[in-house]
């Protein structure tokens, strides 16, 4: 019997082999380019763009109004210091972790597009992990110029001299901020995995637990924000409210423990997603 | 791809900005040294006298600090400094600049520390001090302690790995300094042309202007065998000391005129004659004096001496015998005393 006859009396046998999913590398690669150009020509991109504008505003104002005609006690660099660690730290970071990272696939299940992505021959562990890196370049891409240029908009002000004082600063603040952006991501993407309604769930996570940052004793240590503000130097311990109450937490174990829980936070949402059945309402 | 352009081009903002930062920095005047003195003692504060500057590492690595201040005879300047900061300054001070300043009949002093150490550590040393309060002053941390019944000092640090400790207000005053990049030492021109004139590479370096030297006694009165001495116009003495190969130093005095300078001389050929007269009952005292040397140039008086490794045996022998007393015979010798503990905590973070 040839061949030709053979494939005619079992036509299973003579169909093309069914490709098997895309490798795991090159499917993340795909969702990330994809999943890149959704998140930065996004509303919410405008959104959170007004939202890492407002220190720059503020730095271009001390400059023209407070700087340039009164004689003010604030210097460019603990201006840039508050700024820092007020609004960065407490306020626009979590704030843009939190809108991005859960909205990764919840975004898809709100539109019902997540069973177009989840047919693909894509892994479901490579799709998590191409929209996390698109989410971790979609905020680097926001937040450092941000942090640069409200940088450059105060410590110009002494000249060289203020760059060469601040260079420090800057390069520990974007480390700082980039950590905090892997960090917050990483459980708000778990969030945002595991919750029907996550973006609730991490207000309250960022304006309620994260408090215990400014308590005494160990309850700091289970918060992200008390591992930060360790590692940034524009918090003074023990000056204002923050009289014996703050404390320093040492950096390397800092580091450990923010690098170890956004590996496991990933991890469970990676192991959340592959398992999950996604049943979209009619 | 519109986003990865995006990308791109946000990323080159942040490399460019932090490119600049970083070359500003490394170009800041504060990187050049002074003389032996980095750039960074320029923000001790213009009324400074006297400034020394001391290279911790040689210091402790040397054979003389072996000899003589290892173990229980640990300086008590490292011991308060390990104290107050957590810093082992054997292990994580590089250098050390300290000066003295007067000021309206007041007197301050303030020491800019240097080397390789972990400022969250040390700030969470700092924090943990009694009597310890924190300040902002141009944007920096002031960390205030107050002893009982003793002037405030303070402690800030300048970079990540240097910090600045001493008087509150020559803290604040060095702070100032170092955050404005205009005044402190700058303006005490006579201090900064002495610390010029200092070739780099010595262990200990120290120079002292007029105003300092104005503060001695005009006269020495009689004693040890020694004539009642009045000491002629100085101004200005600078000094410099290595260890290795040999302990060896050099002081330079610079006086009013030549008389001045012969007097010194005079004064000093005394002293060393002195030392000579002991040379029957101790030789080692007549070493000593064989190894200094006093020569005059004009209202300059130069005072070299050097000490080989046997003359410094015999010193430490002699010192030994006579911290024993009379009449006790020397015991076998005492075991090698441990060296400091460490502060708790600091062993098991390591």
């Amino acid at each position: 019997m040839s061949a030709a006859t053979a494939a005619a009396a079992d036509p299973v046998a003579a169909a093309p082999p069914r490709p098997g999913p895309v490798p795991f590398l090159r499917g993340a690669r795909v969702v990330f380019d994809l999943s890149l150009e959704a998140m930065l020509w996004s509303r919410r991109s405008v959104f959170m763009g007004l939202l890492l504008v407002v220190p720059l505003l503020f730095a271009i104002l001390y400059r023209v109004l407070l700087a340039a005609h009164a004689p003010v006690r604030i210097t460019p660099a603990l201006f840039f210091g508050g700024m820092f660690g007020s609004y960065y730290i407490w306020f626009a970071l979590p704030l843009t972790a939190l809108f991005y990272a859960t909205a990764l696939v919840a975004d898809e299940v709100e539109a019902k597009t997540i069973t177009y992505l989840l047919t693909r021959p894509v892994r479901r562990t490579s799709i998590l992990l191409g929209k996390f890196a698109a989410y971790l370049g979609t905020t680097l891409a926001l937040v450092l110029p941000s942090v640069v240029l409200t940088f450059f908009v105060l410590m110009t002000r002494q000249g060289r001299r203020g760059l060469a004082l601040g260079a420090p600063d800057l390069v520990r603040d974007l480390a700082v901020a980039a950590l905090a952006l892997l960090a917050y991501g990483a459980l708000f993407t778990f969030v945002g995995v595991l919750l029907r309604w996550p973006l609730i769930t991490g207000l309250l996570f960022l304006y309620g637990w994260e408090w215990l940052s400014i308590l005494p004793g160990w309850a700091p240590r289970l918060t992200i924000r008390a591992w930060l503000t360790s590692m940034h130097h524009h918090t003074v311990v023990g000056e204002g409210l923050s009289q014996g109450v703050v404390q320093t937490l040492p950096v390397v174990p800092g580091l450990i423990t923010l690098g170890t829980s956004s590996l496991l936070f990933l991890a469970l949402a990676a192991w959340i997603f592959s398992r999950r059945q996604y049943v979209l309402d009619q | 791809m519109r986003g990865r352009r995006a990308l791109v081009l946000s990323m080159v903002v942040v490399a460019v900005g932090v490119l600049t930062a970083v070359a500003a920095y490394y170009l800041d005047p504060s990187r050049g040294t002074v003389g032996p003195m980095p750039g960074v003692g320029l923000t001790l504060p213009a009324e400074t006298r006297v400034v020394t500057g001391l290279d911790v590492q040689r210091l402790v690595h040397s054979p003389v600090y072996q000899r003589f201040f290892s173990g229980a005879n640990r300086p008590q300047a490292f011991t308060e400094l390990q104290a107050r900061t957590g810093l082992r300054a054997e292990r994580d001070v590089q250098e050390v600049l300290l000066s003295s300043q007067a000021r309206e009949g007041r007197t301050g002093a303030v020491a800019i520390v240097s080397g390789t150490f972990d400022r969250q550590r040390v700030v969470r040393a700092v924090e943990g001090q009694r009597g310890m309060s924190t300040r902002t002053h141009e944007g920096r941390a002031l960390y205030v302690f107050h002893p009982d019944g003793a002037p405030s000092s303070a402690l800030a640090f300048l970079e990540d790995d240097v910090l600045a400790l001493g008087t509150e207000a020559e803290v604040e005053q060095a702070v100032t300094g170092y955050v404005r990049g205009t005044g402190g030492l700058r303006g005490n021109a006579e201090l900064l042309a002495l610390v010029q004139s200092i070739k780099p590479g010595a262990t200990v370096w120290s120079a002292g202007d007029e105003t300092l030297l104005s503060r001695l006694p005009s006269a020495l009165p009689s004693a040890g065998g020694l004539p009642a001495m009045t000491l002629p116009g100085l101004k200005s003495v600078v000094f410099t000391g290595d260890l290795e190969p040999a302990v060896a130093f050099e002081a330079v005095i610079q006086t009013r005129d030549e008389k001045s300078a012969q007097q010194i001389a005079g004064m000093a050929g005394m002293i060393i004659g002195l030392a000579r007269m002991q040379g029957g009952q101790r030789p080692e005292m007549q070493q000593l004096a064989s190894a200094i040397t006093v020569t005059t140039d004009q209202s300059r008086v130069r005072l070299n001496g050097s000490f080989s490794d046997d003359l410094l045996a015999a010193l430490q022998k002699s010192q030994g015998q006579r911290g024993a007393g009379p009449g006790t015979t020397p015991g076998p010798p005492a075991p090698p005393a441990a060296p400091p503990s460490e502060p708790e905590g600091e062993a098991e973070e390591r």
